[in-house]
């Protein structure tokens, strides 16, 4: 029975999810904390933090870590799978219809003013992550109390050319700068 | 492509990929578009477009038009098998040691290091940024340039939720074809 609610419940969620983790995070409060009770407020904050030092979605993971503490690893395993279950099949049949009349104008006309704005999404998600670490402000609009984080500055800048000349891999960018970060900040 | 590859190649991202959907985006874009090749700049835009516009977690949707795209149906599910085990098994994890993290998260040097991480993040991800932004100003296309600077200043300077964002953007293409739409057939009479 808990299986059947763990696994109908995050179907919901996962369904009504628009806006990405944060968007999701607000809608499992709501679900597994107000209404079933199967986490609490400080285990969904501890979840967030956990969250950025581990791999994979936010979503994903708040999922799995509510379907464990509701029922162990079987639980987890229905949660998860119940919260991506949704966007899969949203985005299956988004994909086929997409590959489908892609060379009609209509869909291209769309896709195309879409194009731009996932561009500057992507770039507005490069302002949240830069910005606190380097001057120390959570958005551009405060620029002026910037406060410049030399060190941090420099790691950003080496590693942004390593991006775009040698070609490394990223993933490796992002671990080399979190030893740089432990032996030097 | 080989499905066995696909399937490690998304494990692989999906487990060492620390932070949101662009940062997966971003480690996608770089191994598939300018590493192996198997994608155009184009083609990568598209399905982070595509992957955008649909619920869920970013990185489940571009498993799925990515694995598609790449091997067909079988291909959509394996890649969204790669992407999905590493947070189920991570996080389980984590649940069962819950009790003890609580000291762990004050560390001054788990700051640092996670402090460090987010500087590489940002470096990969204006890099993705920089190249996704340059296919679409080659278009030339006024309209797509004027989305693209509008949507930026909604976002930065009044913090416009990316939800918002895209209906947006997807209300301006079909607002763009009906003009164009008519307007061809008033040529034509």
């Amino acid at each position: 029975m808990l299986y059947i609610e763990l696994f109908l419940n995050f179907i919901m969620i996962g369904a009504l999810s628009f806006g990405g983790g944060y968007g999701t995070l607000s809608l499992i409060e709501e679900i597994a904390i107000d209404k079933m009770g199967w986490i609490t407020h400080e285990q969904l904050y501890d979840v967030i933090t956990i969250s950025e030092i581990t791999p994979g979605p936010i979503a994903l993971n708040a999922a799995s870590f509510t379907g464990y503490t509701a029922s162990g690893f079987f639980g987890s395993l229905i949660a998860t799978v119940g919260c991506a279950l949704p966007s899969c099949v949203i985005m299956g049949i988004l994909t086929y219809v997409y590959t489908k009349y892609r060379k009609t104008e209509a869909v291209s006309a769309v896709i195309g003013t879409v194009k731009p704005a996932v561009c500057s999404l992507v770039f507005a998600a490069f302002c949240t992550v830069f910005l606190p670490v380097c001057f120390g402000v959570k958005s551009v609009t405060m620029l002026g109390e910037a406060e410049i984080n030399v060190v941090t500055l420099l790691i950003f800048v080496c590693a942004f050319v390593l991006c775009r000349t040698r070609k490394v891999s990223p993933i490796l960018i992002i671990f080399a700068c979190g030893a740089v970060g432990a032996v030097l900040l | 492509m080989n499905k066995t590859k696909l399937f490690l190649r998304s494990l692989i991202i999906s487990a060492t990929t620390v932070g949101g959907g662009f940062v997966i985006i971003s480690v996608v874009r770089a191994l598939y578009v300018e590493k192996l090749k198997l994608l155009t700049e184009e083609e990568m835009l598209e399905m982070t477009s595509l992957a955008q516009s649909s619920p869920g977690a970013v990185a489940i949707n571009l498993s799925v038009v990515l694995g598609y795209k790449l091997c067909g149906i079988s291909g959509a599910a394996i890649a969204v098998l790669g992407t999905f085990i590493p947070p189920l098994v991570i996080m389980s994890l984590v649940a069962a040691v819950y009790g003890m993290l609580g000291e762990f998260r004050n560390l001054e040097i788990v700051a640092n290091i996670m402090t460090g991480m987010q500087t590489g993040v940002s470096a990969v991800v204006l890099d993705a940024a920089l190249g996704m932004t340059v296919t679409v100003f080659r278009e030339r296309n006024v309209l797509r340039c004027a989305v693209f600077f509008i949507a930026m200043v909604l976002q930065l300077c009044f913090s416009v939720s990316s939800v918002y964002i895209i209906l947006g953007a997807v209300l301006v293409g079909i607002v763009s074809f009906v003009i164009s739409a008519v307007g061809g057939k008033n040529a034509v009479h």
